[in-house]
């Protein structure tokens, strides 16, 4: 056998995580590392994610490897709840499935955040996101007159 | 292990808003009213929403959701001007715009509409009309609107057609007329408008006219049906006019002449027509080769839910059709073979109505940019 089964990811903060190796092929990341060098028994670093938000990505790439006895409906309602989260939890997530380029995680979570700045204003959308407004009182004024429409 | 780790360093951004092809990619999914909120959240947000490269990005994600944009009226009333879009089963009224005709609504793509409006004015000899028209350039979302100059006056209602160039966002409104006051002569010019140019260009008399400004653009070519006469027997077929300004006439299928529809389908120029014997059967013709006239047919069925002669417009999006009657609209999936009525959220059935296939964007209506806050 040329590959083993088991992979083993090691967090930025030192925590290791012992998986299947299909969960892990989820993360291109990983899939391109593990195809390239094929480690045996090695431990993958994996130092831009730390512990926390590691088992969280791992949660769902556990629930979404392709199981044939496992209905597509449940996903969808599953995937609301793994989302419904901090705004600082879905931050350090999607920096992990950028990292570990997870493509449905990615589009998951840039749906949930798009979500939120529906029909939010500039001001509390910084709030939420903790942006710095670098508009001058004059440029705000302008924007207000020019497309004042869309924040009504 | 050195190796991995070279292959995995990275340097942890703080904030998430550092790295913009996240940002991007999150904006890309926002309604255009959104992205009119988010350009004001800062700089960095004013200048991606405002780059071509998203509204490229913003348009692909739009086309996956398309949507129909209709303009109710009733012959009664002409002070209400809303434009009102179709998404599933809900309606909602798409706001501004409202000193506009969309009555003249003729044609949409990329979320640019194009509407006219003709107005008699007197000329200074008695009895002779001439006629005004106003094309009118809107982009209901982000609520841009441009009255193209004047040009020419006609005799007749002059036809329209617009080519949209979808790799450069720029457009053409073509306009064939028969110019004032030359009414022995019957035929017709034509004149362009250009984005990029801003004016008219006369490029003289052509030799066909289309026969109502009803057209479809593909890829950059505008199709209109034109009609001749050969042997006591009028033929119709297509006029394409292709991004260089070339003309060219295409014949369509000779069962295809009772009742017959331009579509886009699939990125080709594809026809909706009545059966000329079987008269409550439809047929959807794909045109494979322009130069030869060669079509295949997509699609056939009966149209059990409407009689053909009620049928006012047929638009074509993803797999389904839809056909409109002054008060009902049905679509038709290609894929079930399947009916369903679009039920009204508001009491427009005592209106006529004109579907048009829309996909919201924030293309600009000038290719001259506009960089107001200088960034």
């Amino acid at each position: 056998m040329a590959f083993t089964k088991k992979v083993t990811l090691k967090s930025s903060d030192g925590e290791l995580f012992i998986i299947d190796r299909a969960v892990a092929l989820q993360s291109r990341t990983i899939q391109y590392v593990l195809e390239d060098t094929n480690p045996v028994d090695a431990i993958i670093p994996v130092p831009a994610v730390d512990a926390r938000t590691l088992s969280k990505v791992l949660e769902y790439c556990k629930k979404h490897l392709i199981d044939l006895n496992t209905d597509f409906e449940d996903y969808s309602k599953w995937d609301k709840d793994f989302v419904d989260a901090e705004v600082w939890m879905l931050y350090d997530l999607i920096m992990a499935a950028d990292y570990l380029h997870i493509p449905p995680l990615i589009d998951l979570i840039c749906d949930k955040i798009a979500s939120m700045f529906k029909g939010q204003t500039p001001d509390k959308i910084r709030e939420i996101f903790n942006i710095d407004n670098d508009f001058s009182k004059e440029e705000e004024e302008d924007f207000k007159k020019k497309s004042g429409w869309a924040f009504k | 292990m050195d190796d991995l780790c070279n292959k995995l360093i990275c340097t942890r951004n703080e904030n998430l808003f550092d790295v913009e092809d996240i940002v991007i990619n999150i904006l890309s999914r926002l309604p255009v009213k959104s992205l009119m909120i988010c350009k004001s959240v800062s700089k960095q947000w004013w200048r991606l929403i405002s780059s071509p490269n998203f509204m490229r990005l913003q348009l692909i994600r739009s086309q996956e959701n398309p949507i129909y944009v209709f303009y109710p009226y009733s012959c009664r009333c002409h002070s209400e001007h809303f434009l009102t879009k179709i998404d599933g089963e809900t309606t909602e009224t798409l706001p501004g715009c409202n000193r506009h005709y969309f009555r003249g609504m003729i044609c949409s793509f990329n979320g640019l509409i194009c509407c006219i409006n003709t107005e008699d004015i007197r000329g200074m000899i008695r009895c002779r009309r001439i006629r005004r028209l106003d094309i009118h350039i809107c982009n209901p979302a982000t609520r841009e609107v441009l009255l193209l100059p004047q040009s020419r006056g006609s005799k007749e209602s002059p036809k329209i057609g617009v080519a949209f160039y979808p790799r450069t966002n720029e457009y053409k409104v073509f306009r064939f007329f028969n110019p004032a006051g030359k009414s022995h002569d019957k035929h017709s010019e034509c004149e362009v408008y250009s984005s990029i140019t801003g004016c008219w260009k006369g490029i003289g008399c052509v030799a066909h006219s289309p026969w109502s400004s009803n057209h479809i653009c593909i890829n950059g070519t505008v199709y209109w049906f034109i009609r001749s006469e050969k042997d006591g027997l009028i033929i119709v077929s297509i006029l394409a006019v292709d991004m260089e300004e070339n003309f060219s006439v295409i014949g369509i299928p000779e069962e295809a002449t009772l009742r017959t529809f331009l579509v886009s389908f699939e990125g080709c120029l594809s026809l909706v027509a009545f059966h000329v014997f079987d008269k409550n059967r439809f047929h959807m013709w794909i045109l494979q080769d322009s130069k030869k006239s060669t079509w295949v047919r997509k699609c056939s069925d009966y149209m059990s839910i409407l009689n053909i002669k009620q049928v006012q417009h047929v638009a074509v999006q993803k797999n389904e059709i839809l056909f409109a009657s002054v008060q009902q609209y049905f679509f038709y999936n290609m894929c079930s073979r399947t009916w369903r009525e679009f039920n009204w959220v508001h009491d427009f059935r005592k209106r006529l109505s004109i579907p048009l296939a829309y996909t919201e964007s924030l293309l600009p209506l000038c290719l001259i940019s506009h960089c107001p806050l200088g960034i």
